[in-house]
């Protein structure tokens, strides 16, 4: 039965078809002989089904698990949450109404108070070349990168807790469960509830990244390009082209800037490489004798050129370096 | 599951508490396999939206769902619809994603929830621990050039370069798995040893 219906495609078609390998012109074969009888369909996706079980062993860990139950219990909450303030604000709707009516009907002539919250003077703090450390009303701390803007009310308001930044900066948010700690930013918006994280969010390139290190934090597109929560160790990064938010693992190694110092842990030189190419602007070539599958752990200063940054790096990695221009190249120590 | 057997008697206020219990049980025990159910459907980046909002329905009609042995498939209908929904809506911008459009109708007609078969299969925990065991027997060396291969989807020449051995000493251990396989597991793995030569 089986096999002579699967003569007609043959082996490698269906390896090809099984591993999404196949082109165009391969699909086309397959959807026509699947036009051809049904049980040509029925076969060849029972097949893959069976294939696709044996590979899924692993793919549901405990971990994946986890983090489904909190997207969704986070999901849940919103929903509750939201039918909750549709309550709180109907509630005080009718508190204002009763409000306006004693003052016209005594005819003092009160000021309204508006019931929502009335914006308090915002302070702007821009950094050019250094890295400028302050302190927000609610104790949160914040680093700010260069050439970066943060915008912030000098008081927080009574429900939540807003700031606007461009540019590059990290933040220590201090938890407030009643006042989620939102910031937004051009391309996209972060709401934390006590946590640290990353921020990189500017005008100028197409990318805007959130990394998380610890605590948890949601991270919307500002365009409708969807929404991710983040555990630690997570990234989400939105293409401003693509308009794309996908979650990725951090790279360490980059987020230490306010510190002046690269952390690193178990890293590659893979990942060393890109840490110092995107700090110092350069392209590092990696020669094939490089010993890549070694990981280190450890924390390296900041200097202010790449080839002070790689006389350190010689100290605890076995490499010779050579700098042409803007591009390094790196060799195993002989 | 034992939810079955209080499903007939509602009363909010007392079953509110087990509900929960129930509901996050339900999440724990279906979410891994509803999620390779929908993942076969639409692909794996669209899978996880389509779980998580059935759940999410599922909750938001808790109180009308008869959590009983209908509940299953209660789970993979809501996964089915609306994985139709999304391939009906997906954009098709090019000559490839068409052939590719036609290919994923007929796949879903296959992966009907009514069709017994195609859920028991994923349900079915011992398959899946019979295949992973098949599998670690393997020899020594048969075993990780048949798992870089199959698990990794390594091609045959990656692998030799990855292992230093030969290109040639690779095919011949995936034959070998692949004999074996067969030989273990009958009928299921013999389709897959047909095709996996390639």
């Amino acid at each position: 039965m089986t096999k002579e219906v699967m003569n007609k495609l043959d082996d490698e078609l269906i390896a090809k078809f099984l591993r999404e390998e196949c082109s165009e012109e391969e699909l086309r074969k397959i959807n026509a002989q699947l036009d051809e009888a049904d049980e040509n369909a029925h076969e060849l996706f029972e097949l893959e089904q069976i294939y696709h079980l044996g590979r899924s062993v692993e793919l549901a860990t405990e971990e994946k698990i986890k983090r489904a139950e909190k997207r969704l219990f986070n999901s849940l909450n919103r929903e509750e949450k939201k039918r909750y303030e549709v309550r709180k604000l109907n509630v005080w709707m009718r508190y204002a109404a009763i409000f306006i009516g004693v003052f016209l009907i005594s005819g003092l002539g009160y000021h309204i108070y508006q019931l929502q919250d009335v914006p308090e003077d915002l302070v702007a703090v821009v950094t050019t070349d250094e890295v400028k450390e302050l302190m927000l009303p609610d104790g949160t701390k914040v680093w700010l990168n260069k050439n970066t803007t943060l915008k912030y009310p000098r008081e927080f308001s009574e429900s939540r807790r807003n700031v606007y930044m461009e540019g590059e900066a990290y933040f220590e948010v201090k938890r407030d469960t009643e006042k989620p700690f939102i910031v937004r930013s051009e391309a996209m918006q972060v709401r934390v509830l006590g946590t640290v994280f990353n921020l990189k969010s500017d005008k100028r390139t197409p990318l805007a990244v959130a990394s998380l290190l610890k605590g948890e934090i949601e991270v919307k597109g500002n365009h409708d390009e969807g929404m991710i929560i983040l555990s630690p160790g997570q990234k989400a990064e939105l293409n401003a082209t693509t308009r794309r938010l996908v979650v990725k693992m951090m790279d360490t190694g980059i987020e230490n800037w306010h510190n002046n110092q690269f952390l690193f842990e178990k890293a590659d030189i893979f990942t060393i490489a890109r840490t110092l190419e995107n700090s110092y602007g350069v392209k590092i070539i990696l020669a094939p004798d490089i010993d890549s599958a070694k990981t280190y752990t450890g924390v390296l200063k900041k200097k202010n050129t790449v080839e002070e940054v790689l006389n350190s790096v010689k100290n605890v990695i076995p490499i010779e370096y050579k700098i042409v221009g803007t591009s390094v190249f790196l060799s195993s120590k002989k | 599951m034992q939810a079955g057997s209080n499903a007939g008697q509602y009363n909010n206020g007392i079953m509110s508490e087990n509900l929960d219990h129930i509901y996050k049980l339900l999440f724990h025990k279906y979410y891994a396999n509803l999620l390779f159910y929908a993942t076969r459907i639409v692909g794996e980046e669209e899978a996880e939206d389509v779980v998580q909002d059935v759940f999410v329905e599922l909750w938001r009609r808790k109180d009308t769902v008869q959590m009983g042995e209908q509940i299953q498939a209660f789970l993979y209908r809501a996964v089915y619809t609306r994985a139709l929904n999304v391939l009906k809506h997906r954009d098709v911008k090019s000559s490839y994603e068409a052939v590719l459009a036609e290919i994923h109708k007929k796949r879903i007609e296959f992966y009907q929830p009514d069709s017994n078969d195609v859920v028991k299969r994923i349900e079915d925990r011992e398959l899946r621990k019979r295949l992973a065991e098949a599998i670690n027997e393997l020899p020594d060396k048969c075993k990780m050039v048949f798992k870089l291969s199959y698990l990794h989807d390594m091609k045959n020449k990656d692998i030799a370069e990855t292992m230093g051995i030969s290109l040639r000493t690779v095919e011949a251990h995936m034959y070998k798995a692949l004999k074996i396989l067969r030989g273990k597991l009958e009928y299921l793995l013999l389709m897959l040893a047909l095709f996996l030569l390639g």
